[in-house]
């Protein structure tokens, strides 16, 4: 996986400079190759369900791809992962199951990556997650941050300027619960 | 220069909304989490505001939530916001299409309703409108602005006191 083929995966599925907001960018083959990449994710969505219903075993999970269901162009499925809190924080709230957030991953909609959430971590749970996703999805690579957080300064996204959008941003994820990117100054 | 909604207070001029074909129930809005409804985010601002702007975000179901996992169900909502900017006599218009997304319940707030979405919804657009304002010259420049309007509602919605796994995308 280098940074020209991944660049080259963008340039397949965003215009280059223009903006989502720009007369004519709905009729961009790129755009077209997009919401055609999201139907398709909806319509291979049991596979996403089955690859969470694995992981409901062991985790608690917060399914963040639903909108996609609905018709929703994005570019990746999401997944929060979590494990039991403490006894003592669950039972001063008990309304609520002990979630403590430990690990989150997108699988990209517009070709074969993904990525996992905190990488590095020495809990077990990004390492499971990374298993069962190259175990459902194979062939699947994760893309590492020296490229994943290359700027792409032609691209625009629905919720990036021109100049902003990174390449974890345009394959991924915008969820600001992944930090995928360099903090703004 | 300043950008102004077109119509009540800062934000919003006009907004046009959508409605997929599955529609939350009266009910639903009538039966609001109380967590939620106390929750710091309602609290803060004043209901002047909330009011103007529930009527703009008008939130129905697209994925029912089945009552497992941490959080679940989605429900989402699309309006364009109008926005005028003014150079001496001469108005520029323009406007952002949004489609704001959120789960009907999340591990940090339980049940999230439809009104409850539509008021922090409300909120965040109207406070990052305000900041975004008098930030630039948008003259011209209301598709920068309509990508920087999702982007930090976006952020808002994740941030506290909301902290809501929200998508703002162009529908």
């Amino acid at each position: 996986m280098t940074r020209s083929e991944l660049l080259e995966v963008v340039y397949r599925f965003y215009p280059r400079d223009l903006w989502v907001d720009s007369p004519g960018y709905d009729e961009t083959p790129e755009r077209h190759r997009r919401v055609t990449a999201a139907r398709r994710g909806a319509s291979e969505y049991p596979t996403w369900q089955a690859m969470l219903g694995r992981l409901r075993l062991r985790y608690w999970i917060h399914d963040l791809s639903l909108h996609i269901l609905g018709g929703s162009v994005d570019c990746a499925y999401a997944v929060q992962l979590g494990v039991r809190a403490a006894e003592a924080e669950e039972a001063a709230c008990p309304d609520r199951p002990g979630f403590r957030l430990s690990s989150g991953c997108c699988v990209s909609l517009l070709g074969p990556y993904y990525v996992v959430l905190p990488a590095g971590s020495p809990d077990e749970a990004p390492r499971d997650l990374a298993r069962e996703i190259e175990a459902t999805y194979r062939g699947y690579q994760p893309i590492p941050p020296e490229i994943g957080t290359v700027v792409v300064p032609d691209v625009a996204l629905d919720d990036r300027a021109l100049g902003r959008a990174t390449v974890y941003d345009c394959l991924l994820s915008t969820w600001p619960w992944l930090p995928l990117r360099p903090q703004r100054g | 220069m300043r950008v102004h909604p077109l119509a009540v207070s800062w934000t919003i001029l006009t907004a046009s909304c959508l409605q997929s074909p599955t529609t939350a129930s009266p009910e639903a809005d009538a039966t609001m989490a109380p967590s939620l409804e106390q929750s710091s985010a309602a609290e803060r601002i004043g209901e002047a505001a909330q009011a103007a702007y529930e009527h703009t975000f008008h939130f129905v179901v697209v994925v029912d939530d089945d009552g497992n996992d941490a959080g679940g169900g989605w429900q989402s909502a699309t309006a364009t916001l109008s926005f005028v900017t003014w150079r001496g006599i001469l108005p520029y218009y323009f406007t952002c299409p949004l489609e704001v997304g959120m789960p009907m319940r999340s591990r940090v707030h339980g049940r999230i309703s439809p009104a409850y979405a539509a008021r922090i919804t409300a909120e965040v657009a109207t406070d990052v409108t305000d900041s975004l304002e008098p930030e630039q010259d948008w003259q011209g420049r209301g598709v920068v602005f309509c990508a920087e309007l999702r982007e930090r509602m976006k952020k808002q919605l994740h941030e506290a006191p909301y902290q809501v796994p929200a998508t703002v995308k162009r529908p």
